[in-house]
């Protein structure tokens, strides 16, 4: 009951991202839009920034679920593009507001997990302290969300999935070759 | 808010980061660090108070903060932090004090309002039980006033009734958007479930204050059989989910004895109950009667037994009746805190049920500046001696001539009581009283036979 009521509310601002900027949007909007009163938008959300964090764990989760591992999350990512692109003006419109950084969050929380096992899988014969192998899988997330928040800089030009192999391709090989910078010496 | 104050806001949030971690020995060591910044002068008497409190860990106090770090979620305390110390003591002060300069009037620092007459059970005695579910302050209402309140820097929003819980959706909500805000809300706990827990963990701000009043036989001979149990179960999901809750008793000729006594302060603690609000009972409405005021000699073991257990227990006590030297007398009629029931009309306490401003019609501000709040304004104190500090209980003659002067009608909802017929109801309580309070008032400021002894 209470999921549905949160995704009426999330399509009913979705669709009206279609005629108005995210800042011009009220939560009267919304609930007109959405057919119910303004305590059942505040019994579940915040406020409308509230409502889009929401949208983007929820859509994620979905998104994400069976794309989240060592083998897939180069799909993964190619999801994320279609998923921006198709909610064009969602992401937009977040990224010009001050709230850019739930975008910046969603990602990070998303590639930490997984960069985090893929850098401790690589270390498993090496000596490198837990320090330094958290400092690389940092540099790894910032390098993937930069990649996105970078092309929404430049409101995702459509030939990124070139753009987006080709940084695969510069990751290939190079956390181990980073991680043995930080070997430590027997 | 100032850049001194923003920066004053950053810091007082990097202490609180350094104490989560450790409470027990960072706590001691902050006061240091205070005590090394700041001139002796300022915030003498708290600081007095907190040190002696750190410098013993076996007594009462430190022993119900360390009771807040085990029992409660720290999500919550930190919450707790930013509205109530932040926001509704720090930003308020600052607010507060702008609004009181150009305007001369009142502001509180707590608004406490009837979201409904409604109530779920039907209490012999209880005046809601004859309310109905007629009357209720809407979710833009409320919202309203809460939005109004803030700009005067009021963040404490305390719920009275009727049950505020039979609105719980609609609270949540209100919790929910002004989350800058603390709200507390006086409950009879049997609407509280595992469901309206998890809320309130989700949403941090919202503290129940339990009615109790002594134990199962009493509770139960006057709210309906089963009403304890509910109750005790209430604040089992409570202390089990980690969620801070007080209660509040009402203390009467008739039950004074169950409520002052030990076992019964001792049951508070092992429930879980942070902290304990008492109130004497008035003689408020039409039916109610005098004979429920407790005696000269009653009122007296109050003050002697919470004064005691302050000093002894692991639990936050304030007798709102006795306690008047810690806050100056009377702190209704905005000085501290004011009431608004479910008709919209803004009273100066819970108790005073005369108003001259309906928050359907005027702004806070302009109620806060009406006759009737400026004659609290310029009256207050209304008497010297803060055990005496009501203008209906103990000053009875204060509160007819306010009424008579200001021109405010009875909001009584049911049964409109004159101010004459209530404050009769007061006359001799108050001349029976005043000898005892004398007394107290002086042995408590330094009278020449009470030093000897000491």
């Amino acid at each position: 009951m209470s999921q549905m009521t949160k995704q009426a509310l999330a399509n009913s601002l979705k669709s009206l991202l279609q005629k108005k900027t995210l800042n011009k949007i009220t939560i009267k909007d919304i609930v007109d839009d959405c057919g119910v009163n303004r305590q059942t938008f505040y019994y579940h959300f915040q406020d409308v920034y509230d409502l889009v964090d929401w949208i983007f764990h929820h859509d994620f989760e979905r998104l994400l679920k069976d794309y989240s591992d060592y083998t897939s999350w180069h799909q993964g990512c190619r999801r994320i593009l279609d998923y921006m692109q198709e909610n064009r003006s969602l992401v937009l419109n977040v990224y010009h507001s001050v709230n850019r950084v739930q975008l910046e969050d969603r990602l990070k929380s998303w590639l930490k997990p997984i960069l985090t096992s893929i850098v401790s899988e690589v270390a498993q014969s090496m000596e490198v302290s837990q320090e330094n192998r958290d400092f690389v899988t940092d540099v790894y997330v910032l390098m993937m969300v930069g990649f996105f928040m970078e092309w929404m800089e430049y409101d995702m030009p459509k030939d990124k999935l070139g753009k987006l192999d080709k940084l695969f391709c510069c990751m290939d090989g190079s956390i181990a070759y980073t991680l043995e910078k930080f070997e430590e010496t027997k | 808010m100032s850049f001194s104050a923003k920066m004053m806001n950053l810091g007082m949030r990097k202490v609180y980061d350094y104490l989560e971690k450790d409470p027990k020995t960072n706590l001691p060591k902050l006061m240091e660090m205070i005590d090394k910044v700041l001139p002796e002068s300022v915030y003498a008497p708290q600081r007095k108070v907190f040190r002696e409190i750190l410098e013993d860990q076996d007594n009462n106090w430190f022993e119900l903060i360390e009771s807040v770090w085990t029992d409660i979620d720290p999500q919550i305390i930190r919450k707790f932090f930013e509205n109530f110390i932040m926001n509704a003591n720090l930003d308020w002060a600052e607010k507060r004090e702008k609004v009181m300069e150009e305007y001369h009037c009142n502001v509180p620092w707590a608004i406490l309002l009837d979201p409904t007459s409604a109530c779920n059970m039907h209490c012999t005695g209880c005046w809601a039980a004859e309310y109905g579910n007629r009357l209720n302050l809407s979710f833009d209402e409320i919202d309203s006033i809460i939005t109004q309140g803030k700009e005067m820097g009021v963040y404490m929003y305390i719920y009275t009734g009727g049950e505020p819980l039979m609105r719980k959706r609609d609270l949540i909500a209100l919790c929910n958007k002004h989350s800058d805000c603390e709200f507390l809300a006086f409950t009879n706990a049997t609407l509280i479930d595992e469901e309206f827990a998890d809320e309130m963990l989700r949403i941090k701000n919202f503290i129940p204050a339990i009615s109790v009043e002594g134990g199962e036989e009493t509770t139960d001979a006057r709210r309906g059989k089963g009403t304890y149990q509910k109750v005790v179960r209430a604040m089992e999901i409570l202390k089990r989910k980690k969620l801070p809750f007080g209660v509040s008793c009402c203390y009467t000729s008739q039950n004074l004895d169950s409520i002052s006594s030990e076992e019964f302060i001792d049951q508070l603690v092992k429930w879980g109950a942070k902290f304990a609000w008492f109130f004497h009972y008035m003689p408020v409405g039409n039916g109610a009667v005098a004979d429920l005021l407790p005696s000269p000699q009653q009122r007296e073991q109050m003050y002697h037994c919470i004064r005691e257990y302050r000093k002894t227990k692991p639990i936050f006590t304030i007798d709102f009746q006795n306690d008047g030297e810690y806050v100056g007398g009377c702190i209704a009629g905005g000085r501290n805190y004011l009431h608004i029931n479910p008709n919209g009309d803004i009273e100066p306490c819970v108790f005073i049920h005369y108003s001259d401003s309906n928050i359907r019609e005027k702004t806070l501000l302009q109620a806060l500046t009406s006759p009737l709040f400026m004659a609290y304004h310029d009256g207050q104190p209304f008497n010297e001696n803060h055990l005496r500090p009501c203008p209906m209980l103990e000053n009875p003659e204060k509160l007819q001539e306010m009424v008579r002067r200001t021109g405010a009608h009875s909001t009584d909802l049911e049964s409109p009581e004159s101010a004459e017929h209530l404050c009769g109801k007061c006359i001799d309580y108050a001349k029976n009283w005043t000898p005892t309070a004398d007394r107290l008032w002086k042995c408590s400021h330094g009278c020449a036979g009470c030093q000897k002894q000491e």
